[in-house]
């Protein structure tokens, strides 16, 4: 009796594949939140900059998490599995000229430099900014360990990293925007619903998803890395 | 006349050497008076964050040494003064009257503070508004690190 019904839902595939899993999402938008806010602290926070340290703090978390996510999490967040060489990175690129770039189920070949490019460059801003002063009142959680020659050369680079970090973001705001509104590939809403529509990929699909339970881990880690790393510093964790 | 020449180029080059030692002396005097505001500023930031309890007398302290060495720094920026080894931006001659408002501003606020600050909470209230003239100051007259 209900053979056919059976028969039918075996046999129509779903219209979508798993391409980022939950963790890989969270932290996403979380590190994207607490850069925007990190911007808006230093600008319009409290003038003891205690909101904006809170904010670095937090990206270090996100930050550590996202790297050991990157070695243990889901398939498609893995760095192994992104990062690719000069080569295949040059040859998407003469695809892409072509009008032809050949579609990715995670990160393709430039944008997951990208991805290491970004948490390269927030990491240094984070970091420095812990050793960071605005040689008035406001003095950084490991600014106590440091000679106030480390102090300034921190201080400097914490500034001089900005506007560099402000153009990775726009190239990639503008790269995300291009695949998705130009490229038939819909990079923001898989990045947010974590599926894409089934299809031709040259990666694998479709991803094989990370624990959360292992996430939790992760977080646990990377949390007591970054408070416990700057008290065993010698600093004060807590602005 | 080979003799005259060689005492006029000494003598040209004395007074030189006077002229550059008496610019970085300038130089070092008034970072030395602007090093201990930093230096007694630090630990009032703590008490302002609650990380270091709050002591009246350090905070009285701190506000009687903006008022002296703010009043000491308006001479220490004579015409001429801002080459050398300095962090100090040619605006400071090009605005002379806006930055030595500036210094104005910052002694009578502390002045001003000195008698206002009572306790933690009027501390709290006043001496921010104190030091944002720190910062307004480095913004348009102190050299980007």
């Amino acid at each position: 009796m209900d053979a056919p019904l059976s028969r039918s839902t075996v046999t129509t595939p779903p219209a979508t594949v798993l391409a980022w899993d939950l963790p890989t999402r969270v932290a996403k938008w979380l590190l994207a939140a607490l850069v925007g806010l990190a911007f808006a602290s230093r600008y319009w926070g409290d003038g003891g900059l205690v909101w904006h340290q809170w904010n670095g703090l937090a990206i270090l978390v996100v930050l550590v998490f996202r790297v050991l996510w990157g070695l243990v999490g889901g398939s498609t967040a893995r760095f192994s599995r992104f990062l690719r060489g000069p080569g295949a990175v040059l040859s998407y690129g003469v695809a892409m000229l072509r009008g032809r770039p050949p579609h990715f189920l995670g990160h393709n070949p430039a944008g997951g430099w990208m991805v290491i490019a970004l948490l390269g460059v927030v990491g240094a801003q984070a970091l420095t900014g812990l050793f960071t002063t605005d040689d008035i009142a406001v003095y950084a959680p490991l600014t106590n360990v440091v000679s106030d020659e480390t102090m300034a050369r921190a201080s400097a680079w914490h500034q001089q990293i900005y506007p560099i970090l402000l153009v990775l973001l726009g190239l990639h705001v503008a790269a995300n925007l291009a695949h998705s509104f130009l490229g038939g590939d819909n990079l923001i809403t898989a990045m947010i619903t974590g599926r894409k529509p089934r299809g031709t990929f040259a990666d694998r699909a479709p991803a094989t998803p990370g624990s959360v339970a292992r996430a939790l881990g992760c977080l646990v880690v990377a949390t007591a890395a970054v408070f416990g790393g700057i008290v065993l510093a010698g600093g004060n964790p807590f602005p | 006349m080979r003799l005259r020449l060689a005492v006029f180029a000494a003598f040209a080059s004395a007074l030189a050497a006077t002229a550059v030692m008496a610019q970085s002396d300038i130089i070092t005097q008034r970072e030395a008076l602007m090093k201990e505001f930093g230096r007694v500023t630090r630990p009032v930031g703590g008490m302002l964050r609650g990380g270091t309890p709050f002591d009246l007398a350090a905070v009285q302290s701190a506000l009687d040494i903006y008022a002296k060495n703010a009043k000491a720094l308006v001479p220490l920026f004579p015409e001429g003064s801002g080459g050398g080894e300095t962090e100090a931006l040619p605006s400071i001659w090009q605005k002379k009257a806006e930055f030595d408002g500036l210094l104005d501003k910052f002694a009578a606020d502390a002045t001003a503070a000195r008698a206002a600050i009572t306790d933690e909470a009027s501390f709290k209230a006043v001496f921010p508004g104190v030091i944002r003239t720190c910062g307004t100051c480095h913004d348009s007259f102190r050299k980007k690190s």
